[in-house]
């Protein structure tokens, strides 16, 4: 197994894994998706709310908000011993919100969230929730818990977790007459021409979508356009949760936590 | 997860995963493949909704069930386990 990675900036990272089975990348794609815990406001408490949206719309889209998740201080509900219909300190974050619009317009914004604890805060500041007119209020109080993506898209932690198979693309250079049709018609710059021959100059852009080959006027054409099986590319884009990184441990952390579950649940029941 | 067995003979055994789906059950189900001593593996979501994956697996003749099902667990945790040191290096470079 080998991994290198391609690309790692601010929320996004992108790596290639090689030496793995499909439903091994599969698993982890998956459960980055759907089972990594992340914060998202479930429960509003609204005082004042006279402006033009309803109490759900508004409680709707503050759940919507990503918001930073500390995973070593926090439990699932469901794994917190309190029972607590409202949570305790171990599994629930609570948020303030009391914005008035005076003379003038004023957008809510998810910024304008106070936390009580502040690892636990809105990952983008600048998210619209509200436009109040003057003299308009909202005042209400959030509690925020941990979930997961399965649940609800809410406490998904990623906005893109996808993989795809690493391209191969060879040219047969003694078939091929150099029109340089390939390179004008592939839509993602893989070719290029270096004397007078197109070369591949960017494999890995390649999405296997055989334009290069539609309009190549040779028939069979040179080109070959095939795929490994067993080294995929990665592109991981988090929500502001968490680091890309974080996440995908977080994930395999969670597929060696099931499998031992399982190897433990077999044990008994043999 | 709940684990139980539907169905147990010599070489040929059923067993339910309640609490999963296919994210453990196709990983399961191949890395079961892969085994020298299987004869036959699959997996089945009867209904998408009920989150009940039925892994069936069977032994090529004279062969033991019991111990391929743990040993393809494990060589999925140490899978699992060699991803998270070899990725874990590849982040801190």
């Amino acid at each position: 197994m080998k991994i290198t990675i391609l690309e790692q900036n601010g929320n996004s990272l992108r790596f290639v894994l090689s030496g793995v089975s499909a439903p091994f990348a599969n698993a982890i794609r998956r459960i980055i998706m759907a089972e990594v815990p992340t914060m998202a406001i479930d429960d509003v408490m609204m005082f004042e709310n006279t402006s033009a949206m309803f109490d759900e719309m508004i409680t709707h889209r503050l759940g919507l908000v990503p918001l930073t998740t500390d995973l070593d201080t926090y439990l699932l509900p469901e794994e917190c011993d309190c029972e607590s219909e409202f949570g305790c300190n171990n599994c629930r974050v609570s948020f303030t919100l009391d914005v008035k619009a005076e003379a003038e317009l004023k957008m809510v914004y998810s910024g304008d969230l106070i936390p009580e604890n502040a690892d636990v805060s809105p990952a983008v500041k600048k998210i619209p929730i509200v436009r109040l007119a003057n003299n308009q209020r909202l005042k209400l109080e959030a509690y925020a818990r941990l979930g997961k993506g399965l649940e609800h898209a809410k406490w998904q932690p990623v906005s893109a977790s996808t993989y795809k198979f690493m391209p191969i693309v060879e040219i047969d250079t003694k078939k091929c007459d150099g029109c340089g049709d390939c390179v004008k018609y592939c839509p993602k710059n893989v070719f290029s021409i270096e004397k007078l021959k197109p070369v591949v100059q960017n494999e890995i852009n390649c999405t296997l979508c055989m334009e290069c080959i539609r309009h190549c006027p040779i028939e069979p054409s040179p080109i070959k356009i095939s795929h490994d099986k067993k080294t995929f590319i990665f592109y991981i884009e988090s929500t502001g949760s968490m680091p890309a990184s974080k996440l995908v441990k977080e994930a395999v952390k969670i597929l060696e936590r099931k499998t031992q579950s399982v190897i433990e649940q077999y044990k008994k029941v043999k | 997860m709940v684990l139980r067995i539907i169905k147990k003979e010599k070489n040929e055994m059923k067993i339910e995963l309640d609490g999963e789906d296919h994210t453990l059950g196709n990983l399961i189900q191949h890395t079961l493949l892969m085994d020298k001593d299987i004869e036959f593996a699959g997996y089945d979501l009867p209904h998408p909704l009920s989150r009940k994956p039925i892994i069936y697996l069977r032994t090529k003749k004279g062969l033991k069930v019991e111990n391929v099902f743990k040993r393809t667990l494990e060589k999925v945790s140490k899978q699992a386990n060699e991803f998270l040191a070899n990725f874990s290096k590849a982040v801190e470079k």
